[in-house]
């Protein structure tokens, strides 16, 4: 009897212990994002770091952090996670991917969280905030790292020519990036071109639609096929390829960043994230880089898409791991945290209460090409809104169809329009 | 009477000498992509970028190698990763490959005809189909955070037991005959009379997947979701940042990392391979 009660209380012993030991245990949230390596992987490994010391100790939390890819890797790996039980807590997405992995029913609806914790919303820019899926006061995405497209010049090779003002319109790009351009006289050779903007629909060219008071496609509607707006941007976009100072698009190993850093290039469009790699490659160069915003149709009503990624919570986790993913979303979206970003990175700080904060003014002052990215947050839109499960699909045929008619030169603007709406008719 | 023996041999190797250039042309062809990618590596960032490119670094810096292994993602782990599947899967299927190609070789049993076709028909499954079924089968079984999906689902080479048993069949019943009269036990008879006579083909087919394993890139991205599962390959993707554009000279830097290992091991396997060929145990 001795021998049986010494037994039981063994085992109490030894369960109470254990479930002091399980209480103890942390709560482990899974961080999948698609930041790989340099400024960005560091900034990314820093945030986790810091979390886990500060707030991670205070509530018992421990954020692991895991790279999977780029966003279509992420999108996929997420999917294939469901179903074998590996979904990780917080995941980075982007644009109509937010969307697709909340009509999958993978991601929760921020909005409880967000009212419980009584968290402002309002800091955030209108154009990043109403994104995919955030509709109707339901919450699936927040923003995380976002960037706008600016207009990046050779200001030295500008400043030779006498060009001393950056162009704001799209008429006066014509006239400034058309002086850019540098021919030999003696062979014909091109030594500059003024200008180039590569095949990116929803980016570059969709920033123009959304100029043109149209949208590349939302709700399943493709508006700019039929108002004139895709006839306009491309007619415009070709007749620059077929006066000759603007390069024709091509993939090649070398980017606009680095064709503009080699003198190759007088300007181009693009992600401001590029900010990182091309202030030190022209300067390597003695070149100096001008940064302008985004060129424009008409001056008084601008606009401009914007880009990059969403965090997201899953589903399939347990109500206590959840809590601790949302405590590990607040502290990445805090207005500390989005400023160390931005000014390691050149992602855009996508709150406006950002503005206050010391070390990013004092980033600002030295680096004024990322406030001009930062300025155009007021005027951005994010192109995926409102959600269409198609998009992906619509967007892949006209990206491929502007490919032949930019690159190939095979087929007519016309030609090009009739194609996106024959070839998207089953989705239109 | 020198300058004439000079001109007979010109004009005897002149036949040769189309010959000899085509060669020279297709190695330089080979070879060019990886001198370019050594030398990349050796560049400074601005340089590698350069247009027109220089053939031989201007200011010839360890800057790249520096900062591949400056950088918070280690080298190493990714590194070990890699030795472990490579030398993982290796093992698994020489233990599988050698005494299924033996049995189908030299042994008779009931059912080997349809073994022998179901054996083969796995060729003909595109590998591709298999990932998801695969990937579910580990994540039941709990193993995706281990080394496990990437060893395991290649441990059957069933082109490995296809060329090993045509090796096995060169070998003459004869010989195997007189070994079991000297009682010779039959992992006796594998181990010191069939695989120093199929010796060649063992080599080949352990370089092969030794090649296949080391390079595999579409396979670990899918089955890893974890840093510490993952091979070199898949770090190579990682150093590229692609948005902020390429660091060519750091991903060159790292292409050297991988390709270093296969370059020296298929520098000293071919020579055991030309010699594996030419001896055939027969007198």
């Amino acid at each position: 009897m001795k021998k049986l009660v010494a037994l039981m209380m063994a085992l109490l012993m030894v369960a109470s212990m254990a479930s002091f030991a399980v209480a103890d245990e942390p709560t482990k949230v899974i961080f999948w994002h698609s930041r790989g390596s340099g400024a960005n992987y560091e900034v990314t490994k820093e945030a986790v770091d810091t979390f886990n010391a500060t707030i991670g100790v205070e509530k018992n939390i421990v954020v692991e952090e895991v790279y999977i890819g780029g966003y279509g890797t992420l999108q996929t790996k997420t999917q294939m996670a469901k179903q074998s039980g590996e979904q990780p807590t917080v995941a980075v997405t982007s644009g109509v991917r937010n969307a697709i992995l909340m009509d999958d029913g993978l991601t929760v609806d921020l909005a409880p969280y967000i009212a419980a914790s009584n968290w402002d919303t309002s800091r955030f820019f209108d154009g990043i905030f109403y994104t995919a899926g955030n509709e109707d006061g339901a919450v699936y995405s927040l923003p995380y790292i976002r960037s706008t497209p600016l207009f990046f010049y050779n200001k030295t090779l500008a400043d030779s020519k006498g060009l001393t003002e950056a162009p704001r319109t799209i008429a006066e790009m014509e006239a400034f990036c058309s002086k850019l351009h540098t021919v030999d006289a003696a062979t014909g050779e091109v030594l500059t071109y003024g200008f180039e903007m590569t095949n990116d629909i929803c980016y570059l060219q969709g920033s123009m639609l959304y100029q043109l008071g149209s949208s590349l496609g939302g709700g399943g509607e493709a508006s700019c096929l039929t108002d004139g707006a895709m006839k306009k941007v491309l007619s415009d976009w070709t007749r620059w390829m077929d006066e000759g100072w603007c390069r024709v698009p091509t993939a090649e190993a070398l980017g606009t960043s680095e064709r503009l850093s080699q003198g190759m290039l007088g300007a181009f469009v693009g992600s401001c994230s590029s900010l990182g790699n091309l202030v030190p490659a022209c300067k390597d160069n003695n070149i100096e880089l001008g940064v302008a915003y985004f060129p424009v149709y008409d001056a008084a009503a601008p606009a401009c898409s914007i880009g990059g990624g969403c965090i997201v919570l899953l589903k399939d986790n347990t109500d206590a791991v959840k809590q601790a993913g949302w405590e590990f979303m607040m502290y990445l979206l805090s207005d500390e945290r989005i400023a160390a970003e931005a000014i390691a990175t050149g992602y855009l700080p996508s709150t406006k209460t950002v503005v206050d904060n010391a070390d990013m003014q004092a980033y600002w002052a030295e680096n004024p090409g990322f406030k001009l990215a930062y300025d155009q947050l007021a005027w951005g839109t994010t192109e995926e809104s409102p959600f269409w499960v198609d998009l992906t699909e619509y967007k892949t045929n006209v990206q491929n169809i502007v490919g032949e008619l930019v690159t190939e030169r095979k087929i007519t603007v016309d030609e090009a329009i009739q194609r996106m709406l024959e070839d998207n008719a089953h989705i239109l | 009477m020198q300058q004439l023996q000079l001109k007979r041999r010109f004009v005897n190797y002149l036949p040769n000498l189309f010959s000899d250039l085509l060669k020279i042309a297709c190695v330089l062809v080979f070879i060019f992509p990886f001198y370019w990618m050594i030398i990349t590596s050796f560049k400074t960032y601005g340089e590698a970028i350069q247009v027109p490119p220089t053939l031989w670094p201007k200011n010839f810096t360890l800057e790249a190698y520096h900062n591949i292994f400056s950088m918070s993602i280690s080298f190493w782990q990714y590194a070990q990763n890699s030795i472990i599947v490579t030398a993982g899967v290796i093992i698994l299927q020489c233990l599988i490959m050698i005494p299924a190609a033996y049995a189908f070789a030299k042994r008779q049993f009931v059912g080997k005809g349809i073994a022998w076709a179901v054996v083969i028909s796995a060729l003909m499954i595109p590998g591709t189909c298999t990932y998801v079924p695969i990937y579910m089968v580990m994540a039941k079984a709990g193993l995706i955070p281990s080394l496990w999906p990437q060893i395991i689902p290649h441990g059957c080479n069933v082109f490995g037991i296809f060329m090993l048993r045509q090796a096995f069949k060169q070998v003459p019943d004869e010989l195997l005959e007189s070994a079991r009269l000297d009682s010779a036990t039959e992992a006796q008879i594998v181990l010191r009379i069939m695989l120093p006579m199929a010796k060649a083909a063992l080599i080949t087919i352990c370089l092969f997947s030794f090649i296949g394993t080391w390079n595999s890139y579409f396979w670990p991205l899918v089955m890893t979701n974890n840093d510490k599962y993952r091979p070199l390959t898949m770090y190579i993707e990682r150093v590229q940042d692609a948005d902020v554009g390429n660091k060519w000279n750091q991903v060159m830097a790292a292409n050297v990392l991988l390709v270093g290992p296969v370059l020296l091991i298929y520098l000293f396997a071919s020579q055991k391979i030309i010699r594996a060929f030419t001896y055939n145990g027969v007198k």
